[in-house]
C-alpha cells in the first residue's frame, strides 16, 4: 500500500466544503490550510489507483488543482516491480 | 511521539506538503510564535534547500522550507525537523582531553595548547608530512579555506583532505577530464524542461527527497517525459521509471557504451555538436592521446547490445530502448551520485555519462544536462570549490602543477616554489598512515570511524599510541571520538555565519540565528587560535571571523574559472543563494556553464555558441573507457554481492538524525535487504536475524526479503554505530579519483 500526500488548492469560500467533501473519503486524511486556502490529503492505497485518486480529487467541485508532495511505495516494492 | 514506521512514513507525506504551504516543524515549541526568522540552509544532503529557522527566546523553534530559494518552501521531513538536532541534549560543551583513557573535561587553554604543543612537536621531529587535516562536506566554506589555508602555506603540509573523497572524488574525477574543469554546467532548473531523465547510480527518491519531488512533478505535468532508472535495486526511484534497468553492480560502463553503439547505429548522434565542440581521447600507456571519431566507432563497435546485455544480465532491448528514449528527447538530463562514484571505475563511469551527453549535443542547454547529485551540503562549494583536497589548491587548481603552485603563492604572499609540490595522501592512504608517518591529525566535522570502508583495518590505527588526534565537532557520541585525545566542542549549524555552496553552484548565507551551548565555540575560531599558538604567520591568517575569510576567498575566485566576486556578503544577506559564476555585483548568477549568452566566463564575442573553456583546445572530452570489473567480484565462498547506502529517514552515520526520537524510533537499526528468490534458497524469512560474512568481517542484521534488491544482490544501510556495515567494505579505491568502492564487495549470506 503506497502513502501519498496531495495539495488541493480551492478557493476560501469553497475550503469548508471540499473539506467536507474530502473528508468523506475513508483512506485519506484532511488537514485543512487557511493560508493560501487549499487542503493537504495523506492517502494510503495502492500505487496503481493514485492516479485516478488525484482524478478524483480533480474533479470535487471546488477544487481548482491538485499537486502531488509525497510519494512512498516500499510496501509495495516486494510484490510487484516497475512496469 | 512514539510511532510505527508506517505512522512515520505518514508523518512525513504531511509535513512534505505541509512545509511546502509555510508549515514550520519544532518540538514543543512548534505551537509558538518564533520571535524571529532567520535565513539559512538545511544541514543535511547536498540539495541545499533553503530553510527558514524559527528563534524564541533564543533557541531554534522550528524550522520551514525557504519559499525564495530553489526548493520553493519544501523540506523533506529530516530538515524539517533539525529543530530536534541542534537542542539535542547530547552537545559537546566543553572540551575534552584524554586521560588515564577517559575523555575528561578541561578548558579551552588546556586543549588549545595541548593540541598546539603537539603538533609543533611532530612538525619539528618528522617534518610536515606527519601532520594533517581530515575535514568535510559538512563544514562551511570559510573552515574548509581557512584549515587548507593553515596546513598547505602555513604548515607546508598537504596532507589535507576530506570525507568527500569518500563520496564525489570521482564526479570531480568525471568533469575535470572531461571538461577540464568541475562542477555540472547546469541547475536544478533544467529539471523543469527535461522530457527524458537518465538516472543512474542514484536513489533520488531517498536521498534527495526535494528534487525527487520537482522530478516526479515535472512527470506528472507531462506524461510524455520519459524517466530511465538504471539501478540494481528496485527503489522508490525506479519505480516511477517507464524503464528500468536492474544491472548487475559494476556493469554499467559496458552498459553505456552500448547505449552510445545503439546511438551510432541508429544515427541519433549529433555530429554537427561532436564534430565542433568534441575531442575524442583514450589513454595509452598511462598517457591521454588524441582519437577519431572512427577510432571511437570501432572502439564501440565490440560494445553490441547482446554483449552488453550479457555482461549487465537485463536484455538488450532495453539498452536499445534507453539509448533511443536518450538520445530521442528533445532534452536529456542524467542524474547520478554514489552508485557511480564509489566504485573503482568511478571517474570513468562518469565520463561514460557525460560522452552520452555529448555524442548527441544534449548538453548546456535548457533541461539538456549531465549532473552529479551530491550527498553533502557543502562538499561542492566547501570542499571542491576551496581546493580541500590533497591533490587540490583553490579554484580547480593542481598542487602538481607548478604555475598553480606559482599563482598561489602570489595570491597568498608566499615566496615563489614555497608550496610543496608533492601532492599529499589523501583519505584512506593518510588513515593507513595514521600513527607510522602520520603522526597528528585534525578532524573537523565528520565521522570516519563509522564512514571509511574497511574501517576495522583504520580504527587499529586510530588506537595506536603513536598518533595524536584533535576533533573539533557537535555531537558527544560521535564514534570517532572514541579515539580522540583532544575533542573542541563546535558551534554547529545556524549558531555561527558562513557559506554551504549545494550541488548545482549555488552559495547561500546561513546566518548565525542562536548562541551555542555551553563553551562551545565557532570553528573558525577554533582553526584561528590552533593556527596562532603552532606559530602559523600572522600575515596568512589576518582574520577575525568568517567575513573576513569570505572577503579573501571571493577576491581569490576572481582570478579563476570559479569567479564569484560578485557574491559579496551583504547581497548574500539579502538573496537566498546565488550561482557562480558571478563575476560583478550586478551578475544576476549563472543557469547554463559553457554557453555564450549564459556563462560570463565565455566571452560575448566568441566564435562559437559552446566552449569548454577548460580544456586547451575549447573542446569537450569523449573518452574511449572500456568495461572493467569491480575490485572483488563473487565467488564460490562469497556467492552475494553486498552494496551499501542510505534510508530517507537517516543521514549519514546517524550522528544527527539519530537524536530526532521520531526517527529513531521509525528506524532504529539496520537491516539488510534480500532478494525473496535468494531468501527462500537460504531458508530465511523476514524479520531473521541473517550473518553476512566478507573477507574483512562479519555482521548479523535482521533480514528484509522482497524484491527491491536483485537476485544474488544484499543492500545494508551504514548509518547504524551498532553495526558498522563499513566493517565488511572493500578500501579498494578508483585509480584516479582516489575513492574507495563502498558499492561492491563480495559477501556470504545465511541465517544466523
Amino acid at each position: 500500500m503506497a502513502i501519498a500526500s496531495f495539495i488541493i488548492h480551492t478557493t476560501r469560500q469553497d475550503l469548508a466544503g471540499v473539506k467536507a467533501s474530502l473528508s468523506q473519503r475513508r483512506d485519506a486524511t484532511i488537514l485543512p490550510w487557511e493560508s493560501p486556502p487549499c487542503l493537504v490529503a495523506v492517502i494510503e492505497r495502492p500505487s496503481k489507483e493514485l492516479e485516478r485518486v488525484e482524478r478524483e480529487f480533480k474533479a470535487t467541485p471546488g477544487v481548482l488543482s491538485v499537486a502531488t508532495a509525497y510519494l512512498n511505495i516500499e510496501d509495495e516494492l516486494g510484490g510487484e516491480g516497475a512496469k | 511521539m512514539g510511532c510505527t514506521r508506517r505512522e512515520f512514513i505518514k508523518y512525513s507525506a504531511a509535513m512534505a506538503a505541509l512545509t511546502f504551504l509555510g508549515y514550520g516543524c519544532g518540538r514543543k515549541e512548534a505551537e509558538a510564535t518564533p520571535d524571529t526568522w532567520v535565513k539559512g540552509v538545511c544541514r543535511f544532503c547536498g540539495t541545499g534547500c533553503g530553510v527558514m529557522v524559527g528563534v524564541r527566546n533564543g533557541k531554534v523553534a522550528m524550522v520551514k522550507g525557504d519559499p525564495n530559494n530553489h526548493n520553493k518552501g519544501m523540506l523533506c521531513l529530516k530538515g524539517a525537523l533539525l529543530a530536534s538536532v541542534i537542542n539535542s541534549p547530547d552537545r559537546l560543551t566543553t572540551p575534552l582531553i584524554r586521560k588515564g583513557g577517559t575523555l575528561v573535561k578541561a578548558t579551552w587553554e588546556e586543549a588549545l595548547d595541548l593540541t598546539a604543543t603537539r603538533f609543533k612537536q611532530t612538525l619539528e621531529q618528522f617534518g610536515p608530512k606527519a601532520v594533517a587535516y581530515y575535514g568535510s562536506g559538512q563544514a562551511l566554506t570559510e573552515e574548509s579555506y581557512l584549515a587548507n589555508k593553515i596546513f598547505k602555506a602555513g604548515l607546508k603540509s598537504n596532507n589535507v583532505d576530506g570525507n568527500p573523497r569518500l563520496c564525489m572524488a570521482s564526479a570531480v574525477g568525471g568533469y575535470v577530464s572531461t571538461f577540464g574543469k568541475d562542477e555540472p554546467m547546469g541547475s536544478y532548473e533544467d529539471m523543469d524542461s527535461a522530457n527524458c531523465f537518465f538516472i543512474i547510480g542514484s536513489n533520488t527518491s531517498e536521498c534527495h527527497p526535494i528534487l525527487f519531488r520537482r522530478l516526479a512533478a515535472r512527470k506528472q505535468s507531462d506524461p510524455s517525459v520519459k524517466i530511465i532508472v538504471v539501478d540494481p535495486r528496485l527503489t522508490n526511484t525506479a519505480r516511477i521509471a517507464d524503464l528500468h534497468l536492474p544491472v548487475v553492480p559494476g556493469t554499467d560502463l559496458a552498459l553505456m557504451n552500448a547505449m552510445a553503439h545503439v546511438i551510432f547505429n541508429e544515427e541519433l548522434d549529433d555530429s554537427k555538436f561532436h564534430g565542433k565542440y568534441v575531442s575524442f581521447k583514450a589513454m595509452v600507456d598511462g598517457k591521454p592521446v588524441e582519437k577519431s571519431l572512427e577510432d571511437y566507432r570501432t572502439f564501440l563497435a565490440d560494445y553490441t547490445p547482446e554483449k552488453a546485455a550479457a555482461i549487465c544480465s537485463v536484455p538488450a532491448e532495453s539498452i536499445v530502448q534507453a539509448a533511443k528514449l536518450f538520445a530521442n528527447s528533445s532534452a536529456t538530463m542524467s542524474l547520478w551520485c554514489m552508485g557511480l562514484n564509489q566504485r573503482i571505475q568511478g571517474v570513468w563511469a562518469n565520463n561514460l555519462v557525460h560522452n552520452l551527453h555529448l555524442i548527441t549535443g544534449k548538453i548546456c542547454k535548457p533541461g539538456s544536462t549531465s549532473f552529479s547529485l551530491t550527498g553533502q551540503p557543502n562538499a561542492c562549494g566547501g570542499v571542491r570549490d576551496t581546493g580541500s583536497l590533497a591533490h587540490l589548491l583553490p579554484g580547480g587548481r593542481l598542487i602538481a602543477n607548478q604555475e598553480h603552485r606559482n599563482q598561489m603563492e602570489e595570491i597568498w604572499g608566499l615566496p615563489k616554489d614555497s608550496l610543496n609540490p608533492a601532492p599529499g595522501l589523501f583519505t584512506t592512504a593518510m588513515f593507513a598512515a595514521l600513527g607510522d608517518t602520520v603522526r597528528a591529525m585534525l578532524v573537523l566535522c565528520t565521522n570516519p570511524a563509522q564512514s571509511l570502508p574497511n574501517v576495522k583495518k583504520y580504527t587499529a590505527n586510530l588506537k595506536k599510541s603513536t598518533k595524536f588526534l584533535a576533533i573539533i565537532e557537535a555531537f558527544a557520541d560521535a564514534e570517532t571520538l572514541k579515539y580522540a585525545d583532544v575533542v573542541f566542542p563546535a558551534a554547529f549549524w545556524c549558531e555561527r555565519e558562513g557559506v554551504y555552496g549545494s550541488g548545482e553552484r549555488r552559495y547561500c548565507l546561513i546566518e548565525k540565528a542562536v548562541a551555542s551551548p555551553g563553551e562551545a565555540r565557532p570553528s573558525v575560531n577554533i582553526l584561528l587560535d590552533l593556527a596562532t599558538r603552532m606559530g602559523v604567520d600572522p600575515k596568512l591568517i589576518p582574520f577575525k571571523n568568517s567575513a573576513d575569510i569570505w572577503e579573501e576567498w571571493r577576491e581569490i575566485s576572481a582570478k579563476s574559472a570559479y569567479n564569484f566576486k560578485g557574491m559579496t556578503r551583504e547581497r548574500l544577506r539579502k538573496t537566498s543563494g546565488l550561482l557562480w559564476p558571478c563575476p560583478t555585483e550586478d551578475h544576476p548568477g549563472t543557469k547554463i556553464r559553457y554557453s555564450r549568452g549564459d556563462d560570463p566566463m565565455v566571452p560575448a564575442d566568441h566564435p562559437d555558441k559552446y566552449f569548454f573553456y577548460g580544456n586547451p583546445n575549447g573542446r569537450a572530452n569523449v573518452w574511449l573507457r572500456p568495461h572493467k570489473p569491480a575490485a572483488e567480484l563473487p565467488d564460490a565462498e562469497y556467492p552475494f554481492i553486498l552494496t551499501t547506502g542510505r534510508v530517507i529517514d537517516q543521514w549519514h552515520t546517524g550522528t544527527m538524525t539519530n537524536k530526532v526520537p521520531e526517527i529513531r524510533k521509525a528506524f532504529p537499526a539496520a537491516f539488510v535487504e534480500v532478494n525473496q528468490e535468494d531468501a527462500k534458497r537460504l531458508g530465511i524469512a523476514n524479520g531473521d536475524n541473517v550473518r553476512l560474512d566478507t573477507r574483512r568481517g562479519s555482521l548479523v542484521l535482521s533480514a528484509r526479503v522482497g524484491e527491491v534488491c536483485r537476485p544474488g544482490l544484499v543492500f545494508a544501510p551504514f548509518y547504524d554505530a551498532q553495526k558498522l556495515v563499513n566493517e565488511l567494505t572493500v578500501d579498494a579505491v578508483d585509480e584516479a579519483s582516489k575513492q574507495p568502492e563502498f558499492k561492491i564487495c563480495a559477501v556470504r549470506v545465511s541465517k544466523a
